[in-house]
């Protein structure tokens, strides 16, 4: 038997990737698989997939596809750094008011806690990225205004709302 | 018990059917919504990458991480790019349809990577070795071959696709009666009478 199985393995290598224009579509495959198919397709389909390696591993992974009861995870909400420094700004930004003694005490971890928060955002990160690279390439967007088809777009629109 | 029960329910909470959320996410993907496209790809990818290491397995081929990952991005551009998900008309197959897309993808770079017999695909670090059988083994084999394409020949289709579902593709009896729609007990009967068969007409190459 285990000759037989790497035979067909070998075999299958081989005659895996030859498609012929007879063969199974998945629309075909998945309904043969559903029981939708009348007796004489059904058995049409059997005698093809008996002899043909490509329309067999078609209807394996089909099948495969339909055992499968994918299931995804919904995230509970979870807290990451810059949550906790900011709930932390708020919660010493409240405190300032309830104990007033120490307002300013508070108002200034506040502002420690805003700054750090301010700073480690993705947000902030990507605005002085942009900042940066708009103060390099200052002179493109001079050169590309223009450029004829820069030209001919303006006078369209000057155009249009004239 | 309540806590085994309270576990379940959690479970229950924090894990959801795919279809259902991909339903509802379907039609705004096809209208290109940047936001559904990317909460499509959230949900669809630990799919995805198991579809594509089943198949890879199933292939017999090396794989590293970097092929699993490069290929989860070429489907979804693909996906992206081509509009596939137009051509899915009932949300029932979108599951099954998406798993054999990506094992199509994947025997397609599995054809493409996998080296060639020609002359130019050695190199010069390769063993001075002749890699194929000798003269005696190959006409041996080729032998032995066709004895098994006659014997694989004279079984009927349904025995046929017992035996290369049951060897080749590594399926269980429960899941070949389940693609055949036919009886546990006819399949355990039919594989066994086409084992008989081949076993008879395979005797003589059989060694004691």
């Amino acid at each position: 038997m285990k000759l037989i199985k790497k035979y067909l393995q070998e075999k299958n290598k081989v005659n895996l990737f030859n498609r012929e224009p007879s063969c199974l579509t998945f629309d075909q495959a998945h309904d043969y698989l559903k029981g939708a198919l009348t007796k004489e397709v059904r058995r049409g389909v059997e005698s093809h997939i008996a002899d043909c390696y490509h329309c067999l591993d078609l209807v394996a992974t089909v099948h495969d596809g339909m055992k499968t009861r994918p299931r995804y995870r919904i995230h509970p909400i979870q807290l990451n750094k810059g949550h906790i420094v900011m709930l932390l700004a708020i919660t010493s930004f409240i405190l300032s008011f309830i104990f007033k003694r120490y307002f300013l005490q508070f108002l200034v971890v506040t502002i420690l806690f805003g700054l750090k928060w301010v700073i480690d955002t993705k947000s902030t990160r990507m605005l002085v990225t942009i900042h940066e690279a708009f103060k390099k390439g200052q002179s493109a967007p001079q050169d590309r205004r223009d450029t004829p088809t820069r030209k001919r777009e303006n006078n369209g629109r000057i155009e249009k709302y004239l | 018990m309540i806590n085994s029960y309270s576990m379940l329910k959690k479970r229950r909470n924090t894990y959801k059917l795919l279809t259902e959320e991909v339903k509802k996410l379907k039609v705004r993907c096809i209208e290109k919504d940047p936001i559904a496209w990317g909460r499509f790809i959230d949900i669809i990818s630990p799919f995805l990458v198991h579809a594509i290491r089943c198949r890879f397995v199933r292939l017999h081929f090396k794989y590293n991480e970097a092929d699993v990952e490069n290929m989860r991005q070429d489907i979804l551009l693909s996906l992206w790019r081509d509009e596939k998900l137009v051509s899915i008309r009932d949300d029932d197959k979108f599951v099954p349809w998406i798993w054999t897309y990506s094992s199509n993808a994947v025997s397609d770079h599995v054809r493409q990577v996998a080296p060639t017999d020609s002359p130019n695909a050695h190199c010069l670090s390769d063993p001075l070795v002749d890699p194929r059988p000798s003269p005696f083994h190959a006409a041996s084999n080729s032998h032995l071959e066709e004895a098994i394409d006659r014997a694989l020949e004279l079984l009927n289709d349904r025995e046929k696709i017992i035996i290369k579902l049951s060897f080749l593709h590594e399926k269980r009896y429960v899941e070949i009666a389940q693609i055949l729609n036919i009886p546990l007990g006819t399949v355990l009967g039919t594989a066994k009478r086409a084992r008989d068969k081949l076993k008879k007409r395979l005797k003589k190459y059989v060694i004691k």
